[in-house]
């Protein structure tokens, strides 16, 4: 059986409009800021990877570090919407390994994401160039693997709600 | 108008060669793809609406938008092409009652108006010679914006045409 906690999280208010409401607001309105959110922090960084790995060496490097904090926030916006989406379905994603997968594929795209910020943009140099065509190649197959891990959840768990 | 569709839907489903969207791993593979595909269009396509209307202002403008029409076309061309076989392989739940996927066609129909009349018009030309710090003319700004909404309606209706 799945730990009792899942259960618990399944059975709150938050969780049960969610799964139950037929509002426009509820399941498929979190889901689609979810995109957008991804949009933001996907999007962005993986064109700022297409120019680190030598796309476009038109654009100056310096100016791009301007779109960070929307990055930033396409993250919180993904975290916020993300808990949520958690709290619907708690069992369907604890219980399936890929859902760790996902979120590992995440913490590390993340750390990536930092290392290109503090190498490439803070501290720029001939090296750091060489080293930023790695982080980038790096960051987007992070990101290739979240995305293909989120969507196999959907296609591995073995239980959408708490059985019983 | 209903029976036609229906008609076209069971057609389209019966095509033995859209049968391979069913294959295990094959559809969650081609729903991966078309948001890989989201990431690559809505990433780059953001990066010269941005910049046109006034983030990252130090950007020339040319060679951002020689990246984002390589690569919003890249990605369109990702999502094209897995979109038609996720339709096809479910063609009845797509193409009858189902409203948010045709405002989501007529989403992405207006994206391309607006990007046609961003190429047909003075807007593109004044971009293309923008220098950094340069403010984009207030007309390449109204089509960043409707550009941006646009995409971001397209990804909405994308996510309530689920059945």
């Amino acid at each position: 059986m799945p730990p009792e906690f899942l259960r618990t999280i399944e059975q709150s208010g938050l969780a049960a409009w969610m799964r139950e409401s037929d509002s426009f607001l509820a399941y498929p309105a979190i889901i689609t800021l979810h995109t957008f959110g991804l949009a933001l922090l996907v999007g962005l960084s993986a064109a700022i990877c297409l120019r680190l790995l030598g796309v476009a060496p038109g654009i100056p490097l310096a100016p791009l570090e301007r779109f960070f904090p929307l990055i930033w926030l396409g993250f919180w916006v993904n975290a916020v919407t993300g808990v949520v989406l958690l709290v619907s379905y708690p069992t369907k994603s604890f219980t399936d390994p890929v859902f760790y997968v996902k979120l590992g594929f995440i913490a590390a795209a993340m750390v990536y994401m930092q290392l290109i910020r503090s190498r490439v943009f803070r501290h720029p140099s001939p090296a750091a160039a060489a080293d930023g065509k790695h982080l980038a190649a790096v960051l987007l197959l992070m990101w290739f693997g979240a995305i293909f891990a989120g969507k196999f959840i959907e296609y591995t768990y073995t239980n959408l709600i708490y059985p019983g | 108008m209903q029976p036609l569709l229906q008609s076209f839907a069971s057609w389209l489903e019966n095509v033995g060669f859209f049968a391979f969207a069913h294959l295990r791993a094959v559809w969650p593979t081609l729903e991966a793809l078309h948001f890989v595909g989201l990431a690559l269009l809505l990433g780059s396509v953001l990066l010269l609406d941005l910049r046109m209307l006034g983030v990252a202002k130090q950007l020339p403008c040319g060679p951002v938008h020689r990246l984002t029409l390589r690569w919003a076309f890249v990605g369109f061309s990702i999502m094209a092409v897995t979109g038609f076989l996720l339709m096809a392989g479910k063609a009845t739940a797509y193409l009858v009652d189902n409203v948010a996927f045709y405002l989501k066609l007529l989403g992405i129909l207006l994206a391309g108006v607006n990007a046609l009349v961003f190429y047909s018009t003075a807007a593109f030309r004044a971009v293309e010679t923008l220098g950094p710090g340069e403010d984009a003319p207030p007309l390449a700004k109204a089509v960043a914006g409707a550009s941006m909404f646009l995409w971001l309606s397209v990804i909405t209706f994308g996510r309530y045409l689920v059945f």
